[in-house]
Protein backbone atom coordinates (compact mmCIF):
# COMPACT_ATOMS: atom_id res chain seq x y z
CA UNK A 1 0.00 0.00 0.00
CA UNK A 2 1.11 3.55 -0.70
CA UNK A 3 2.61 5.68 2.09
CA UNK A 4 0.46 8.71 1.45
CA UNK A 5 -2.90 9.41 -0.20
CA UNK A 6 -4.60 12.42 -1.69
CA UNK A 7 -8.17 13.07 -2.75
CA UNK A 8 -8.93 13.19 -6.42
CA UNK A 9 -10.35 16.50 -7.56
CA UNK A 10 -13.42 14.74 -8.89
CA UNK A 11 -14.98 14.42 -5.44
CA UNK A 12 -15.88 16.76 -2.62
CA UNK A 13 -16.91 15.97 0.94
CA UNK A 14 -19.96 17.61 2.46
CA UNK A 15 -20.61 17.74 6.18
CA UNK A 16 -24.36 17.81 6.70
CA UNK A 17 -26.21 17.43 9.96
CA UNK A 18 -23.06 16.09 11.58
CA UNK A 19 -22.34 13.48 8.93
CA UNK A 20 -19.95 13.47 6.01
CA UNK A 21 -20.86 12.38 2.51
CA UNK A 22 -18.61 12.27 -0.54
CA UNK A 23 -20.16 13.68 -3.71
CA UNK A 24 -18.79 13.24 -7.25
CA UNK A 25 -18.49 16.57 -9.04
CA UNK A 26 -16.55 16.04 -12.24
CA UNK A 27 -15.58 13.59 -14.93
CA UNK A 28 -16.97 10.28 -16.00
CA UNK A 29 -18.10 9.29 -12.56
CA UNK A 30 -21.42 8.06 -13.88
CA UNK A 31 -24.83 9.17 -12.82
CA UNK A 32 -25.26 9.39 -9.11
CA UNK A 33 -26.24 5.81 -8.47
CA UNK A 34 -24.38 5.50 -5.20
CA UNK A 35 -23.05 7.84 -2.57
CA UNK A 36 -20.37 7.44 0.09
CA UNK A 37 -21.33 8.11 3.66
CA UNK A 38 -18.43 8.55 6.08
CA UNK A 39 -18.60 7.85 9.80
CA UNK A 40 -16.61 9.87 12.36
CA UNK A 41 -13.41 7.93 11.76
CA UNK A 42 -13.88 8.25 8.01
CA UNK A 43 -14.44 11.99 8.32
CA UNK A 44 -11.19 12.39 10.26
CA UNK A 45 -9.25 10.30 7.75
CA UNK A 46 -10.75 12.27 4.87
CA UNK A 47 -9.30 15.44 6.37
CA UNK A 48 -5.90 13.80 6.66
CA UNK A 49 -5.75 12.63 3.05
CA UNK A 50 -3.79 15.69 2.02
CA UNK A 51 -0.94 13.98 0.20
CA UNK A 52 1.37 14.85 3.11
CA UNK A 53 0.17 12.85 6.10
CA UNK A 54 1.59 9.29 6.06
CA UNK A 55 -0.67 6.33 6.70
CA UNK A 56 1.09 5.80 10.02
CA UNK A 57 0.14 9.38 11.01
CA UNK A 58 -3.48 8.66 10.15
CA UNK A 59 -3.48 5.57 12.35
CA UNK A 60 -1.99 7.60 15.21
CA UNK A 61 -4.63 10.28 14.76
CA UNK A 62 -7.39 7.69 14.96
CA UNK A 63 -5.87 6.34 18.20
CA UNK A 64 -5.73 9.85 19.67
CA UNK A 65 -9.30 10.77 18.77
CA UNK A 66 -11.10 7.49 19.42
CA UNK A 67 -11.07 4.85 22.11
CA UNK A 68 -9.48 2.14 19.99
CA UNK A 69 -6.38 -0.05 20.11
CA UNK A 70 -3.53 0.71 17.66
CA UNK A 71 -4.10 -2.67 16.02
CA UNK A 72 -7.78 -1.98 15.43
CA UNK A 73 -7.05 1.58 14.27
CA UNK A 74 -4.62 0.25 11.68
CA UNK A 75 -7.09 -2.33 10.41
CA UNK A 76 -9.85 0.27 10.14
CA UNK A 77 -7.63 2.84 8.45
CA UNK A 78 -6.26 0.44 5.87
CA UNK A 79 -9.70 -0.92 5.11
CA UNK A 80 -11.02 2.61 4.63
CA UNK A 81 -8.14 3.65 2.36
CA UNK A 82 -8.41 0.49 0.30
CA UNK A 83 -12.13 1.05 -0.16
CA UNK A 84 -11.73 4.64 -1.34
CA UNK A 85 -8.81 3.77 -3.61
CA UNK A 86 -10.76 0.92 -5.19
CA UNK A 87 -13.71 3.26 -5.76
CA UNK A 88 -11.38 5.77 -7.44
CA UNK A 89 -12.05 8.49 -4.90
CA UNK A 90 -8.45 8.81 -3.68
CA UNK A 91 -5.05 8.01 -5.15
CA UNK A 92 -1.49 7.42 -3.97
CA UNK A 93 0.40 10.67 -3.49
CA UNK B 1 -17.29 4.09 4.94
CA UNK B 2 -20.73 3.09 3.77
CA UNK B 3 -21.67 2.98 0.11
CA UNK B 4 -25.41 3.50 -0.29
CA UNK B 5 -27.69 3.30 -3.28
CA UNK B 6 -28.76 6.84 -4.05
CA UNK B 7 -32.45 5.99 -3.69
CA UNK B 8 -31.90 4.65 -0.16
CA UNK B 9 -29.68 7.55 0.74
CA UNK B 10 -32.24 10.08 -0.49
CA UNK B 11 -35.13 8.55 1.43
CA UNK B 12 -33.14 8.30 4.63
CA UNK B 13 -31.64 11.77 4.41
CA UNK B 14 -34.83 13.54 3.43
CA UNK B 15 -36.43 12.20 6.62
CA UNK B 16 -33.45 13.27 8.69
CA UNK B 17 -33.37 16.75 7.14
CA UNK B 18 -37.04 17.32 7.89
CA UNK B 19 -36.64 16.23 11.52
CA UNK B 20 -33.62 18.48 12.00
CA UNK B 21 -35.02 21.39 9.98
CA UNK B 22 -31.99 21.46 7.69
CA UNK B 23 -32.31 23.80 4.70
CA UNK B 24 -31.55 20.90 2.40
CA UNK B 25 -33.58 21.48 -0.74
CA UNK B 26 -33.12 24.68 -2.76
CA UNK B 27 -34.65 26.16 -5.88
CA UNK B 28 -32.86 29.15 -7.38
CA UNK B 29 -34.35 31.17 -10.22
CA UNK B 30 -31.29 32.71 -11.83
CA UNK B 31 -33.36 34.92 -14.13
CA UNK B 32 -36.96 35.46 -15.15
CA UNK B 33 -35.87 36.42 -18.64
CA UNK B 34 -36.50 33.92 -21.38
CA UNK B 35 -36.13 33.85 -25.17
CA UNK B 36 -39.60 32.33 -25.44
CA UNK B 37 -42.95 33.96 -24.78
CA UNK B 38 -45.00 30.98 -23.64
CA UNK B 39 -48.66 31.78 -23.18
CA UNK B 40 -49.02 29.71 -20.03
CA UNK B 41 -45.87 30.72 -18.14
CA UNK B 42 -46.18 32.14 -14.65
CA UNK B 43 -43.03 34.24 -14.53
CA UNK B 44 -41.26 34.80 -17.85
CA UNK B 45 -39.97 38.20 -18.92
CA UNK B 46 -38.55 39.21 -22.32
CA UNK B 47 -34.95 38.15 -22.94
CA UNK B 48 -33.95 41.74 -23.55
CA UNK B 49 -35.52 43.16 -20.37
CA UNK B 50 -32.59 45.31 -19.25
CA UNK B 51 -34.23 46.37 -16.01
CA UNK B 52 -34.80 42.76 -15.00
CA UNK B 53 -31.20 41.91 -15.89
CA UNK B 54 -29.86 44.77 -13.78
CA UNK B 55 -31.79 43.54 -10.77
CA UNK B 56 -30.50 39.98 -10.89
CA UNK B 57 -27.99 38.66 -8.37
CA UNK B 58 -24.44 38.94 -9.67
CA UNK B 59 -22.07 35.98 -9.97
CA UNK B 60 -20.34 37.13 -6.79
CA UNK B 61 -23.64 37.33 -4.92
CA UNK B 62 -24.59 33.85 -6.11
CA UNK B 63 -21.25 32.49 -4.89
CA UNK B 64 -21.63 34.10 -1.48
CA UNK B 65 -25.13 32.68 -1.08
CA UNK B 66 -23.97 29.23 -2.25
CA UNK B 67 -21.18 29.32 0.35
CA UNK B 68 -23.72 30.05 3.06
CA UNK B 69 -26.18 27.43 1.78
CA UNK B 70 -23.46 24.77 1.78
CA UNK B 71 -22.47 25.74 5.30
CA UNK B 72 -26.11 25.36 6.38
CA UNK B 73 -26.27 21.82 4.98
CA UNK B 74 -28.09 22.34 1.69
CA UNK B 75 -27.53 19.38 -0.64
CA UNK B 76 -30.17 19.37 -3.38
CA UNK B 77 -30.20 22.42 -5.65
CA UNK B 78 -32.42 23.14 -8.62
CA UNK B 79 -31.61 25.92 -11.06
CA UNK B 80 -34.55 27.27 -13.02
CA UNK B 81 -35.80 30.49 -14.59
CA UNK B 82 -36.86 32.00 -16.94
CA UNK B 83 -34.18 30.30 -18.98
CA UNK B 84 -31.01 29.81 -16.91
CA UNK B 85 -28.77 29.52 -19.96
CA UNK B 86 -29.78 33.01 -21.06
CA UNK B 87 -27.31 34.33 -18.51
CA UNK B 88 -23.86 34.40 -20.04
CA UNK B 89 -22.35 33.61 -16.64
CA UNK B 90 -24.70 30.75 -15.78
CA UNK B 91 -22.06 28.06 -16.28
CA UNK B 92 -19.80 30.00 -13.89
CA UNK B 93 -22.55 29.95 -11.26
CA UNK B 94 -23.26 26.30 -11.98
CA UNK B 95 -19.60 25.27 -11.78
CA UNK B 96 -19.15 27.07 -8.49
CA UNK B 97 -22.15 25.19 -7.12
CA UNK B 98 -20.80 21.89 -8.47
CA UNK B 99 -17.47 22.46 -6.73
CA UNK B 100 -19.32 23.07 -3.47
CA UNK B 101 -20.82 19.59 -3.76
CA UNK B 102 -24.49 20.34 -4.42
CA UNK B 103 -26.57 17.74 -6.26
CA UNK B 104 -27.86 19.94 -9.07
CA UNK B 105 -30.97 19.65 -11.20
CA UNK B 106 -31.32 21.97 -14.19
CA UNK B 107 -34.66 23.10 -15.63
CA UNK B 108 -34.33 24.45 -19.15
CA UNK B 109 -36.19 24.88 -22.42
CA UNK B 110 -33.18 23.31 -24.15
CA UNK B 111 -33.27 25.96 -26.86
CA UNK B 112 -29.93 27.54 -25.91
CA UNK B 113 -27.99 24.29 -25.53
CA UNK B 114 -24.98 24.29 -27.88
CA UNK B 115 -22.46 21.49 -28.48
CA UNK B 116 -20.04 23.38 -26.25
CA UNK B 117 -22.53 23.65 -23.38
CA UNK B 118 -23.49 19.99 -23.77
CA UNK B 119 -19.80 19.00 -23.69
CA UNK B 120 -19.30 21.07 -20.57
CA UNK B 121 -22.28 19.45 -18.85
CA UNK B 122 -20.95 16.05 -19.82
CA UNK B 123 -17.75 16.94 -17.95
CA UNK B 124 -19.50 18.59 -15.00
CA UNK B 125 -22.52 16.34 -14.89
CA UNK B 126 -25.72 17.58 -13.31
CA UNK B 127 -27.68 15.26 -11.09
CA UNK B 128 -30.54 15.68 -13.54
CA UNK B 129 -31.46 17.93 -16.46
CA UNK B 130 -35.13 18.43 -17.28
CA UNK B 131 -36.23 19.91 -20.60
CA UNK B 132 -39.75 21.18 -21.02
CA UNK B 133 -41.34 20.50 -24.38
CA UNK B 134 -44.61 22.08 -25.46
CA UNK B 135 -45.62 19.91 -28.38
CA UNK B 136 -44.51 17.27 -30.82
CA UNK B 137 -44.93 19.43 -33.93
CA UNK B 138 -43.41 22.74 -34.86
CA UNK B 139 -46.84 24.26 -35.32
CA UNK B 140 -48.02 23.48 -31.79
CA UNK B 141 -44.72 24.12 -30.05
CA UNK B 142 -44.28 27.53 -31.64
CA UNK B 143 -47.92 28.43 -31.15
CA UNK B 144 -47.14 28.08 -27.44
CA UNK B 145 -43.74 29.78 -27.40
CA UNK B 146 -44.52 32.45 -29.98
CA UNK B 147 -41.00 32.18 -31.39
CA UNK B 148 -40.23 30.93 -34.89
CA UNK B 149 -37.46 28.34 -34.97
CA UNK B 150 -37.77 27.49 -31.28
CA UNK B 151 -39.00 23.94 -31.94
CA UNK B 152 -35.92 23.02 -33.94
CA UNK B 153 -33.66 24.60 -31.32
CA UNK B 154 -35.39 22.65 -28.58
CA UNK B 155 -34.99 19.35 -30.46
CA UNK B 156 -31.36 20.12 -31.18
CA UNK B 157 -30.74 20.80 -27.49
CA UNK B 158 -32.46 17.59 -26.45
CA UNK B 159 -30.43 15.51 -28.90
CA UNK B 160 -27.16 17.16 -27.86
CA UNK B 161 -27.87 16.19 -24.26
CA UNK B 162 -29.12 12.71 -25.10
CA UNK B 163 -26.10 11.95 -27.32
CA UNK B 164 -23.85 12.62 -24.33
CA UNK B 165 -25.92 10.36 -22.12
CA UNK B 166 -26.67 13.13 -19.70
CA UNK B 167 -29.38 12.32 -17.12
CA UNK B 168 -32.13 13.79 -19.28
CA UNK B 169 -35.81 13.98 -18.45
CA UNK B 170 -38.61 15.50 -20.51
CA UNK B 171 -41.76 17.10 -19.19
CA UNK B 172 -44.56 19.36 -20.29
CA UNK B 173 -47.37 21.53 -19.07
CA UNK B 174 -50.60 20.43 -20.72
CA UNK B 175 -53.20 22.98 -21.70
CA UNK B 176 -55.68 23.70 -24.45
CA UNK B 177 -53.07 24.42 -27.12
CA UNK B 178 -51.05 21.21 -26.82
CA UNK B 179 -53.10 18.49 -25.12
CA UNK B 180 -53.68 16.76 -28.45
CA UNK B 181 -49.95 16.10 -28.69
CA UNK B 182 -49.46 14.69 -25.19
CA UNK B 183 -49.26 11.16 -26.55
CA UNK B 184 -46.68 12.22 -29.12
CA UNK B 185 -44.56 13.86 -26.43
CA UNK B 186 -44.70 10.73 -24.28
CA UNK B 187 -43.67 8.63 -27.26
CA UNK B 188 -40.77 10.96 -28.06
CA UNK B 189 -39.47 10.57 -24.50
CA UNK B 190 -39.80 6.79 -24.73
CA UNK B 191 -37.78 6.79 -27.95
CA UNK B 192 -35.04 8.75 -26.20
CA UNK B 193 -35.13 6.51 -23.16
CA UNK B 194 -35.93 9.53 -21.01
CA UNK B 195 -38.40 9.77 -18.14
CA UNK B 196 -41.46 11.89 -18.91
CA UNK B 197 -44.01 13.64 -16.74
CA UNK B 198 -46.70 16.22 -17.25
CA UNK B 199 -48.75 18.64 -15.24
CA UNK B 200 -51.93 20.47 -16.17
CA UNK B 201 -52.36 22.70 -13.12
CA UNK B 202 -51.66 26.16 -14.46
CA UNK B 203 -51.78 29.07 -12.07
CA UNK B 204 -51.86 32.85 -12.52
CA UNK B 205 -48.60 34.69 -13.05
CA UNK B 206 -46.61 35.74 -10.01
CA UNK B 207 -47.96 39.27 -10.33
CA UNK B 208 -51.41 37.62 -10.00
CA UNK B 209 -52.37 38.47 -13.59
CA UNK B 210 -54.54 35.75 -15.07
CA UNK B 211 -53.21 35.35 -18.60
CA UNK B 212 -52.25 31.67 -18.27
CA UNK B 213 -55.77 30.77 -17.16
CA UNK B 214 -57.07 31.48 -20.67
CA UNK B 215 -55.50 28.23 -21.85
CA UNK B 216 -56.01 26.17 -18.67
CA UNK B 217 -57.98 22.97 -19.10
CA UNK B 218 -61.27 22.46 -17.35
CA UNK B 219 -61.25 20.29 -14.21
CA UNK B 220 -62.97 17.42 -15.99
CA UNK B 221 -60.40 17.54 -18.79
CA UNK B 222 -57.57 17.47 -16.27
CA UNK B 223 -58.97 14.42 -14.49
CA UNK B 224 -59.55 12.74 -17.84
CA UNK B 225 -55.81 13.07 -18.54
CA UNK B 226 -55.28 11.08 -15.34
CA UNK B 227 -57.79 8.47 -16.35
CA UNK B 228 -56.18 8.05 -19.75
CA UNK B 229 -52.94 7.04 -18.08
CA UNK B 230 -53.05 3.88 -15.98
CA UNK B 231 -49.73 4.56 -14.30
CA UNK B 232 -50.94 8.00 -13.26
CA UNK B 233 -54.09 6.51 -11.74
CA UNK B 234 -51.99 4.07 -9.73
CA UNK B 235 -49.74 6.89 -8.56
CA UNK B 236 -52.66 9.05 -7.48
CA UNK B 237 -54.21 6.19 -5.56
CA UNK B 238 -50.96 5.45 -3.80
CA UNK B 239 -50.50 9.14 -3.09
CA UNK B 240 -54.00 9.35 -1.65
CA UNK B 241 -53.35 6.36 0.58
CA UNK B 242 -50.26 8.03 1.98
CA UNK B 243 -51.38 11.61 2.28
CA UNK B 244 -55.16 11.93 2.31
CA UNK B 245 -56.70 12.40 5.73
CA UNK B 246 -56.97 14.96 8.45
CA UNK B 247 -53.87 16.87 9.57
CA UNK B 248 -51.86 14.79 12.02
CA UNK B 249 -52.00 17.20 14.94
CA UNK B 250 -54.16 20.13 16.04
CA UNK B 251 -51.08 22.31 15.71
CA UNK B 252 -50.64 21.32 12.07
CA UNK B 253 -54.30 21.97 11.34
CA UNK B 254 -53.85 25.53 12.56
CA UNK B 255 -50.90 26.25 10.28
CA UNK B 256 -51.32 27.98 6.94
CA UNK B 257 -48.51 25.92 5.40
CA UNK B 258 -48.66 22.16 5.23
CA UNK B 259 -46.11 21.52 2.46
CA UNK B 260 -42.35 21.00 2.59
CA UNK B 261 -41.61 24.70 2.08
CA UNK B 262 -39.81 26.13 5.07
CA UNK B 263 -39.38 22.63 6.51
CA UNK B 264 -36.45 21.58 4.36
CA UNK B 265 -37.20 23.43 1.13
CA UNK B 266 -36.85 27.04 0.08
CA UNK B 267 -36.58 29.20 -3.02
CA UNK B 268 -34.49 32.20 -4.02
CA UNK B 269 -35.71 34.51 -6.77
CA UNK B 270 -33.49 36.30 -9.31
CA UNK B 271 -33.16 39.37 -7.07
CA UNK B 272 -32.14 37.37 -4.01
CA UNK B 273 -35.45 37.18 -2.17
CA UNK B 274 -35.81 33.97 -0.22
CA UNK B 275 -39.22 32.36 0.26
CA UNK B 276 -40.77 29.00 1.06
CA UNK B 277 -41.30 28.25 -2.65
CA UNK B 278 -41.12 29.83 -6.09
CA UNK B 279 -44.82 30.69 -6.11
CA UNK B 280 -45.15 32.15 -2.63
CA UNK B 281 -44.10 35.79 -2.61
CA UNK B 282 -45.99 37.38 0.24
CA UNK B 283 -43.32 36.63 2.84
CA UNK B 284 -39.74 36.93 1.66
CA UNK B 285 -36.31 37.59 3.12
CA UNK B 286 -33.83 39.76 1.21
CA UNK B 287 -30.52 37.90 1.01
CA UNK B 288 -28.86 41.10 -0.18
CA UNK B 289 -29.50 42.60 3.23
CA UNK B 290 -28.79 39.63 5.46
CA UNK B 291 -27.35 36.16 5.66
CA UNK B 292 -28.78 32.89 4.43
CA UNK B 293 -28.92 31.63 8.02
CA UNK B 294 -31.07 34.62 9.02
CA UNK B 295 -33.31 34.02 6.03
CA UNK B 296 -33.79 30.36 6.91
CA UNK B 297 -34.56 31.29 10.52
CA UNK B 298 -37.18 33.73 9.25
CA UNK B 299 -38.85 31.07 7.11
CA UNK B 300 -38.82 28.36 9.78
CA UNK B 301 -39.64 30.48 12.82
CA UNK B 302 -42.05 33.02 11.39
CA UNK B 303 -43.44 32.22 7.96
CA UNK B 304 -43.82 28.50 8.47
CA UNK B 305 -45.56 29.01 11.79
CA UNK B 306 -48.12 31.42 10.39
CA UNK B 307 -51.48 30.44 11.81
CA UNK B 308 -54.77 30.45 9.96
CA UNK B 309 -57.02 33.39 10.72
CA UNK B 310 -60.27 31.51 10.11
CA UNK B 311 -61.49 28.03 9.37
CA UNK B 312 -62.40 27.33 5.75
CA UNK B 313 -63.65 24.22 4.02
CA UNK B 314 -59.97 23.44 3.33
CA UNK B 315 -59.13 23.33 7.05
CA UNK B 316 -60.44 19.84 7.64
CA UNK B 317 -60.59 18.65 4.05
CA UNK B 318 -59.24 15.13 3.78
CA UNK B 319 -58.38 15.23 0.07
CA UNK B 320 -56.17 18.31 -0.01
CA UNK B 321 -53.39 16.11 -1.31
CA UNK B 322 -55.36 15.59 -4.53
CA UNK B 323 -55.73 19.22 -5.51
CA UNK B 324 -52.47 21.08 -5.09
CA UNK B 325 -54.15 23.69 -2.93
CA UNK B 326 -51.54 25.65 -1.03
CA UNK B 327 -51.18 29.18 0.32
CA UNK B 328 -49.09 30.16 -2.70
CA UNK B 329 -51.75 29.03 -5.16
CA UNK B 330 -54.40 30.86 -3.17
CA UNK B 331 -52.29 34.01 -3.10
CA UNK B 332 -51.99 33.98 -6.86
CA UNK B 333 -55.65 33.21 -7.46
CA UNK B 334 -57.18 35.65 -5.01
CA UNK B 335 -54.48 37.44 -3.05
CA UNK B 336 -55.56 35.59 0.09
CA UNK B 337 -53.37 32.63 1.11
CA UNK B 338 -56.23 31.05 3.05
CA UNK B 339 -59.02 31.41 0.52
CA UNK B 340 -60.15 28.12 -1.08
CA UNK B 341 -59.50 28.05 -4.82
CA UNK B 342 -62.65 26.88 -6.51
CA UNK B 343 -60.84 25.46 -9.52
CA UNK B 344 -58.59 23.28 -7.36
CA UNK B 345 -61.56 22.18 -5.28
CA UNK B 346 -63.35 20.95 -8.38
CA UNK B 347 -60.30 19.07 -9.64
CA UNK B 348 -59.78 17.35 -6.28
CA UNK B 349 -63.38 16.23 -5.93
CA UNK B 350 -63.57 15.05 -9.51
CA UNK B 351 -60.33 13.14 -9.06
CA UNK B 352 -61.54 11.53 -5.85
CA UNK B 353 -64.86 10.58 -7.41
CA UNK B 354 -63.29 9.16 -10.54
CA UNK B 355 -60.76 7.08 -8.63
CA UNK B 356 -63.04 5.90 -5.87
CA UNK B 357 -61.22 7.79 -3.14
CA UNK B 358 -63.56 8.47 -0.20
CA UNK B 359 -64.40 12.09 0.58
CA UNK B 360 -65.63 12.97 4.03
CA UNK B 361 -67.93 15.99 4.32
CA UNK B 362 -65.97 19.04 5.30
CA UNK B 363 -67.41 22.50 5.90
CA UNK B 364 -69.62 24.18 3.36
CA UNK B 365 -68.26 22.32 0.34
CA UNK B 366 -70.76 22.15 -2.46
CA UNK B 367 -68.71 19.64 -4.40
CA UNK B 368 -68.80 16.88 -1.79
CA UNK B 369 -72.40 15.93 -2.46
CA UNK B 370 -71.81 15.38 -6.15
CA UNK B 371 -68.73 13.23 -5.90
CA UNK B 372 -70.52 9.96 -6.68
CA UNK B 373 -71.65 11.09 -10.09
CA UNK B 374 -68.06 11.22 -11.20
CA UNK B 375 -67.52 7.72 -9.92
CA UNK B 376 -68.89 6.53 -13.24
CA UNK B 377 -65.56 7.48 -14.69
CA UNK B 378 -64.03 4.76 -12.54
CA UNK B 379 -64.93 2.46 -15.42
CA UNK B 380 -62.32 4.39 -17.36
CA UNK B 381 -59.90 3.93 -14.47
CA UNK B 382 -60.28 0.15 -14.51
CA UNK B 383 -59.76 0.04 -18.25
CA UNK B 384 -56.64 2.14 -17.94
CA UNK B 385 -55.31 -0.03 -15.14
CA UNK B 386 -55.95 -3.19 -17.13
CA UNK B 387 -54.15 -1.69 -20.11
CA UNK B 388 -51.20 -0.79 -17.90
CA UNK B 389 -51.12 -4.31 -16.48
CA UNK B 390 -51.13 -5.76 -20.00
CA UNK B 391 -48.17 -3.59 -20.95
CA UNK B 392 -46.26 -4.68 -17.86
CA UNK B 393 -46.94 -8.33 -18.58
CA UNK B 394 -45.86 -7.93 -22.18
Amino acid sequence: MAERFRKKGDYVARVIAGETIVVPIRGQVGDLESIYNLNEVGSLLWELMDGQTPVRGMVEAVCREFDVTPEQAEVDTLEFLNGLEAAGVVEAA
Amino acid sequence: MTEQRYRDFSAEWHGRMVRQRVAADATIEVTRRCPQHCVHCYNNLPAGDAQAARGELTLEEHCRILDEMAEAGCLWLMYTGGEPFLRSDFLDIYTYAKKKGFLITLFTSGTLITPEIADYLAEWRPFSIEVTIYGRTRETYERVTGVAGSYERCLRGIHLLAERRLPLKLKTMVFSLNRHELGGMKQFARELGADFRFDAMLNPRIDCSRGPLAVRLQPREIVQLDLDDGQRVSEWKEFATRFCGLPATPEQSEQVYSCGGGVMGFAIDPEGRMSVCVLSRFATYDLRRGSFREGWDYLTREVRRTKITRPTKCTDCGIKALCGMCPANAELESGDPEAPVDFLCRVAHLRAGAMGIPVRAHGACRYCTGVEEYGQQAVGVREAEEAEEAVREA
